[in-house]
């Protein structure tokens, strides 16, 4: 048997990705100054431009294809809607067109752009956080800064009850198909598949938190002892470290500008 | 002094109609074996749950009666440092894998990181075990995404590695083949040699005659028999309480009912080989 692997166990941990290999949380700091600088940029070439950004930099880090099949959801479900729910009745000046009610303006398409910048910006930052970020190491870097064990059992258990009910939708959906329940199809025909396991759903995960809770206590979660860390991280750089705040700093007198454009 | 006591222990289930132990008294002493056999459904998972202290710490219910183990009263104990002292394996593997971990090998880690093992230990600590339990090729998989016999090894690595003085075992060859089976049992025997109180549930009764010191017998909530293997399993009428006997006991029951008969009653093939040939002499 070959135990090379364990090797890892030794030194710390990386990729080889220069992008996923920033400290977790630089990538939590790096994820909120710039999911939310189109909030106080407010202006949507911006803020797409942002979007973008996102994009290659997941491109960059290898991980196009994961963060895309989530996000591209996210641009059509709130993206799309949003921007024609605004676009439809937002209030405006120069009407464009206007039909049963609805009343298309310069003015409406301008705030339906903004709102959808926004929205992407934020979750494009979120969903390139989540997709680069491995949670353990998340958790771990919390630990070291001196976060309590069971606020990261917390989040990591909480993401893994995403995942699990993922898959046990999945799984049901699937049996649900077998029985010759239509799972496709229109808008309709699926809610009439799908609304029927939710309940279930909902209660399987209730109680495997409280399984998982005792399973932890399993593994004497709770022991009253200093914790040992098979896991260890690089320490950040000092580029990373000046990148990282270079771009606080910007994002805080970005800030300090709205504020003060706002007050005049 | 007695390790764990019993006095009078009934205990209820929340929302449960019926208690799930009845009126139990026992004492288990350290550096034991004991087996714990019974009908499906007669208590013996809770009352797994109650030597762990699960019951009453996690599972409410009503519990009556006194308990103490190490001399302190189950009600007042810190469940936190019982969960360092006493190892429990479950029934279930599916509940006892963390899904926090991302492979095998620091699944098996977890419980140590949490006592402080220091690190090198650990890795020395996970490698053995594994070869013991011989899932050394399962160290790199995905916890979650094992069959179910893979993931009863894994539970079960994971507590043995955590090398506590008591380990609670319940049924931790239920998705097992007959090698695997033989190997887990290979492992608690060691365990016994290093003078752990082990408590395991068990149904493949000729294994637990085999190995286990004494027998608790459990049957609707409440304590049948619970003794020396010997003295347990040369009672034939908890055969009609659910007690499955083992077959060199059944064969030398069979055989007296004919007309041979034994000094006592064998429980294990070599004994049993042993009684016959002194017989045939
Ligand atoms: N979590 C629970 N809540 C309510 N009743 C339970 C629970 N677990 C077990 N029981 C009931 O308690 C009794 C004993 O079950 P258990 O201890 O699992 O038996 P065994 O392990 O011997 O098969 C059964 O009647 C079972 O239905
Ligand atoms: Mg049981």
């Amino acid at each position: 048997m070959d135990y090379g692997f364990i090797e890892k166990y030794n030194q710390p941990w990386t990729s080889g990705n220069p992008i996923r290999d920033l400290n977790p949380l630089s990538k939590l700091n790096l994820m909120i100054v710039l999911g939310l600088s189109p909030f106080v940029v407010q202006n949507y070439v911006y803020g797409f431009g942002m979007a973008l950004l996102f994009i290659i930099i997941s491109i960059l880090a290898g991980c196009f294809r994961s963060f895309f099949s989530l996000y591209w959801k996210v641009l059509l479900l709130f993206g799309f809607f949003l921007f024609l729910v605004k676009a439809a009745f937002s209030p405006g000046e120069h009407v464009i067109f206007q039909i049963w009610g609805i009343r298309v303006t310069y003015e409406s398409i301008f705030s339906g752009l903004n709102i959808v910048s926004l929205v992407l910006a934020f979750s494009g930052a979120f969903i390139l956080f989540v997709k680069t970020t491995p949670m353990d190491e998340f958790t771990y870097m919390l630990e070291q800064k001196g976060v309590s064990h069971v606020v990261s059992f917390i989040i990591l258990s909480s993401f893994q009850t995403i995942t699990d009910l993922g898959q046990n939708a999945k799984i049901i959906m699937e049996s649900q198909k077998a029985r010759g329940i239509e799972t496709e199809g229109n808008v309709f025909q699926r809610a009439k598949a799908y609304l029927p396991v939710i309940g279930p759903l909902i209660l399987n995960a209730i109680s495997s938190t409280e399984e998982k809770s005792i399973a932890m206590d399993a593994r004497a979660f709770s022991a009253p002892v200093k914790h040992t860390y098979l896991m260890e991280l690089p320490k950040p750089s000092i580029k990373e470290k000046i990148i990282v705040l270079g771009l606080d700093i910007i994002f805080v007198l970005l800030l300090i500008g709205r504020i003060v454009l706002w007050l005049l | 002094m007695a390790f764990i006591k019993l006095k009078n222990i009934t205990y209820t289930y929340p929302l449960a109609k019926e208690p799930a132990l009845r009126n139990m008294s026992c004492e288990l002493e350290r550096g034991k074996f004991y087996g714990v056999i019974g009908e499906n459904a007669g208590g013996k998972t809770t009352f797994c749950n109650l030597l762990r202290g699960l019951i009453p710490h996690f599972y409410r219910g009503e519990l009556e009666g006194e308990m103490t183990i190490d001399g302190q009263e189950i009600r007042n104990i810190d469940v936190d440092i019982l969960s360092t002292q006493i190892g429990y394996i479950f029934q279930n593997p599916f509940t006892q894998i963390s899904g926090v971990k991302k492979t095998v090998f620091e699944e098996i880690a977890l419980g140590m990181e949490n006592l402080g093992v220091p690190k090198e230990e650990i890795i020395q600590q996970v490698i053995e075990i594994a070869e013991l339990v011989k899932i050394e090729d399962l160290l790199q998989k995905d916890p979650n995404q094992l069959s179910g016999g893979q993931r009863q090894k894994v539970a079960f690595a994971s507590i043995i590695a955590m090398d506590t003085d008591v380990f609670v075992i319940d049924e931790p060859t239920s998705q097992l083949d007959p090698q695997g089976t033989e190997s887990i049992f290979e492992i608690i025997d060691k365990l016994k040699k290093q003078a752990k109180t082990i408590i395991l549930v068990e149904h493949k009764i000729d294994l637990v005659a085999e190995y286990a010191d004494e027998l608790i017998v459990i049957g609707q909530g409440e304590i049948l028999a619970k003794g020396d293997v010997h003295q347990v399993l040369s009672d034939f009428s908890l055969q009609t309480r659910g007690v499955m006997f083992p077959q060199a006991a059944l064969l030398s029951k069979a055989l007296s009912e004919k007309g041979f008969d034994f000094p006592n009653i064998p429980v294990t093939k070599s004994e049993c080989i042993q009684m016959l040939k002194e017989r045939m002499r």
